[in-house]
């Protein structure tokens, strides 16, 4: 699983440089922005006087991360199914399953490469908004004032607990809804190959069960966050099986 | 160790194409596999490679139907362009070192060097004839029990075509078996013994070249014009 887990990770080699270079882009400019910000600046009456050249940078460092964090990380999870539909309909294919491993790790390997995708992406983007915040505030208010609101006393720890398990919450309703995606692959290519209109009824199949599934999580009861997880948690876990145990028994290359 | 194939069938939709094949291919030989488009020739090579299920009967490799494990003791050569195109001549070799336990790298970096193939170079910029020989270098580096060659000399030309059969040749011995599909039924007669013929999916003919030649005195082009005729 590792080796092929390398092996995919190559394919994505240049969609996460791509996101690697815009996330250090947008925070050397943001840094920069910081950097140029007076000091203060946000303690002062009235408007902060600041340049253009560092309302520039802070405007588009700050969008150039928040488009990374978001829509980068999104392009680069749906990836790995891309690749997976890709090969699954070309001559490539044989490249893939020539190899003496199971149809369960060919695609364990990508759905885990969206797992991991997923996890630092959180993992980096939130240590860098909290470094960014903290920079931010140091610069332009003084840290002093800042940490203050971190303090234990002053912290609503309910609304810092929503944040994160909202944040990890859409993390996993997002890896289940590419989890989905992958299964619709696995059944054009498999159940559905050759047949036709085998793209629409995929197509319909991921909307049926992306809706079902939300409808579902929906009706789950609110705050009960374990509860939640461990239905979107064994959501992506059977329809991993199911769709290895397609490849392993109907797939024809 | 020998592969059988028992009354083997795969339909899609309609269309049959094999239909109740029984052979074996065992050790110690080098098979021509021959026939006319769409014969069947491809599918029972991906069947006995593991890549495409039955619809009836199979293929059997110590006794059980080939199945994902099989892929370490049975190389596949496909016709199709496979090799990732971002890969490099050394990192194909690299891909298969990692998932083969039976490949050698200093076999395949012979192989390259034998066939004049620069191992820096990107797989998508090589030229069809260059492919070819990359199939073949990286599957023959390979220590496997059976050999399944798809058409290897589909599309190069004769310099490279007399090159990838050396190399073959050079890979027989006893303990293997090698299977080539090709067109190219003149060009092959005299690097292998036995030859299996398949015509509509079904099986035409399972013969030894040396008994064709001494008993009825025809070529395997004599005989292939005769029974696809």
């Amino acid at each position: 699983m590792a080796k092929l887990l390398k092996y995919e990770f190559r394919k994505s080699r240049g969609a996460l440089l791509a996101l690697l270079v815009s996330t250090v882009l947008g925070e050397v400019m943001l840094l920069g922005g910081i950097l140029f910000l007076p000091q203060d600046a946000f303690l002062l009456r009235g408007e902060p006087n600041l340049s253009n050249g560092t309302v520039f940078l802070l405007t588009v460092g700050t969008g150039i991360l928040v488009l990374a964090g978001t829509f980068g990380v999104m392009l680069c999870s749906l990836l790995p199914m891309w690749t997976l539909r890709r090969e699954l309909n070309s001559s490539q294919s044989c490249m893939l399953f020539l190899i003496p491993e199971r149809s369960y790790a060919v695609l364990g390997a990508k759905v885990l490469e969206d797992v991991v995708v997923l996890a630092v992406s959180v993992l980096i983007f939130g240590l860098l908004s909290v470094a960014d915040f903290l920079l931010l505030a140091w610069r332009g208010g003084g840290l002093v004032q800042f940490s203050e609101i971190l303090l234990p006393q002053n912290l609503d720890m309910e609304k810092v607990g929503d944040v994160c398990s909202t944040l990890g919450m859409s993390a996993l309703v997002w890896l289940t809804i590419l989890m989905v995606c992958f299964f619709a692959i696995v059944m054009q290519a498999s159940l559905l190959r050759g047949k036709r209109g085998s793209f629409w009824i995929s197509l319909l199949i991921v909307l049926f069960l992306a809706i079902m599934i939300l409808r579902a999580g929906s009706l789950l009861p609110e705050g009960n966050t374990a509860i939640k997880v461990l239905a979107h948690a064994g959501i992506v876990v059977l329809l991993y099986l199911l769709s290895g145990w397609i490849m392993e028994k109907h797939l024809s290359i | 160790m020998t592969l059988c194939t028992k009354e083997a069938e795969k339909g899609y939709g309609r269309k049959k194409a094999l239909q109740g094949v029984t052979f074996d291919i065992e050790p110690g030989n080098i098979y021509a596999l021959l026939g006319p488009n769409g014969s069947g020739k491809t599918t029972w090579m991906k069947m006995a490679a593991g890549l495409l299920h039955p619809s009836a009967g199979g293929v059997l490799w110590e006794n059980h139907p080939v199945c994902w494990k099989d892929r370490a003791e049975i190389a596949f050569l496909p016709t199709e362009d496979y090799l990732y195109g971002w890969m490099s001549v050394n990192e194909v070799g690299k891909y298969y070192q990692d998932f083969f336990a039976d490949f050698s790298m200093d076999r395949y970096q012979a192989l390259l060097r034998q066939m004049e193939l620069d191992g820096n170079q990107k797989v998508r910029t090589l030229s069809t004839g260059m492919r070819a020989k990359c199939k073949v270098a990286v599957t023959m580096a390979r220590a496997a029990k059976v050999y399944l060659l798809d058409e290897p000399f589909n599309g190069i030309d004769l310099l490279a075509r007399d090159s990838i059969l050396q190399v073959i040749l050079a890979s027989s011995d006893p303990e293997n078996a090698i299977v080539i599909s090709s067109h190219l039924v003149e060009e092959i007669e005299s690097a292998v013994n036995r030859a299996i013929f398949f015509r509509n999916g079904l099986m035409a003919a399972d013969l030894d070249i040396e008994e064709l030649r001494t008993r009825e005195g025809k070529s395997l082009a004599d005989k292939y014009r005769e029974l696809m005729q």
